[in-house]
């Protein structure tokens, strides 16, 4: 699992959601989260604060949580951030499409907080194999 | 399937039953609250059910256009609030409003990936809408009237309101 000293940052236009996704990390023990409501101002947290892992929402006004995504990847201090994507829809080509982007997993909604453990789990597996090689 | 979803009629039982089954599933996972749906039936002209708070979703897809309004009374939505958000609280207020839509917005994505993946359809991303206030209707202009779907649950009841247009 994570370092739960790590700064998780929490991406949502949905004040709910963001609320939901923050206590359920934060009771996994994470201590340090921070919220931003759209890939513009998660943006804006990436460059200030030292963030180690992304879950963001999908589909949000202003940028979205695919396009956070390609940015994040195309620009070399973020491109190995564990990054999760959350969404309702869980479409082939938008998993397709995910994918190609970089994402590191993919958590559809509505999830429990075992489901959204078990991803960080995986995502933390994943990415120490890739970032180790 | 038979046919594509441009061939469907505007009352397709498959999609309520997606919509069904949906809301099920996302109150149940999402809130906690055990859902028990009711008989669907067709909204009656001038015929209105007391809410103070809806989600709403513009259904677009080349066959047909649409809305579909996940409608509630204030204690029913503050109590599954409670539920999914663990806050409790006496009143509706802006900042609590989008659960409305967000809870309305997991709906219409389970629908949106069977519907899209399995059966056909072209259903269009969208963004929800929230609607609130004591004495809040819907009325919907077109040839078909919406469908209610009923549900009881262990926060009260609501219910979910289709409106579909074959317009296309």
């Amino acid at each position: 699992m994570f370092d739960t000293n790590i700064k998780v940052l929490v991406v949502d236009d949905m004040l709910t959601m963001r609320k939901i996704v923050s206590k359920t990390v934060k009771e996994l023990g994470f201590t340090y989260v921070a919220e931003a409501a759209d890939g513009a101002l998660a943006w804006q947290v990436l460059c200030n604060e030292p963030i180690g892992i992304v879950i963001s929402d999908w589909n949000m006004p202003n940028c979205t949580g695919i396009d956070l995504l390609k940015r994040v990847r195309a620009d070399d201090r973020f491109k190995k951030l564990p990054f999760i994507l959350v969404t309702a829809e869980a479409e082939a080509t938008q998993v397709a499409e995910a994918v190609k982007a970089g994402v590191d997993n993919y958590i559809v909604k509505p999830f429990t907080p075992d489901a959204l453990k078990k991803k960080l789990a995986e995502t933390h597996q994943k990415t120490a194999a890739r970032n180790a090689a | 399937m038979s046919g594509t979803a441009e061939s469907k009629p505007a009352i397709d039982v498959d999609l309520i039953n997606q919509f069904l089954t949906a809301t099920k599933t996302v109150l149940q996972t999402q809130a906690n609250v055990s859902i028990t749906p009711g008989k669907p039936y067709l909204k009656k002209a001038g015929e209105t059910i007391p809410m103070q708070i809806a989600g709403v979703i513009a259904l677009t897809n080349p066959a047909f256009t649409g809305t579909i309004a996940l409608c509630l009374r204030d204690e029913v939505f503050l109590n599954i609030y409670e539920n999914m958000v663990g806050e409790k609280h006496e009143k509706i207020t802006a900042e609590l409003e989008d659960a409305a839509g967000e809870l309305l917005n997991m709906i219409f994505g389970q629908v949106k990936t069977i519907l899209n993946d399995q059966k056909g359809y072209k259903l269009e991303k969208a963004l929800p809408t929230v609607l609130t206030g004591e004495k809040l209707t819907l009325r919907h202009r077109g040839a078909t009237p919406a469908i209610i779907l009923p549900f009881d649950s262990s926060s009260g009841v609501f219910h979910i309101e289709v409106f579909i247009q074959q317009d296309k």
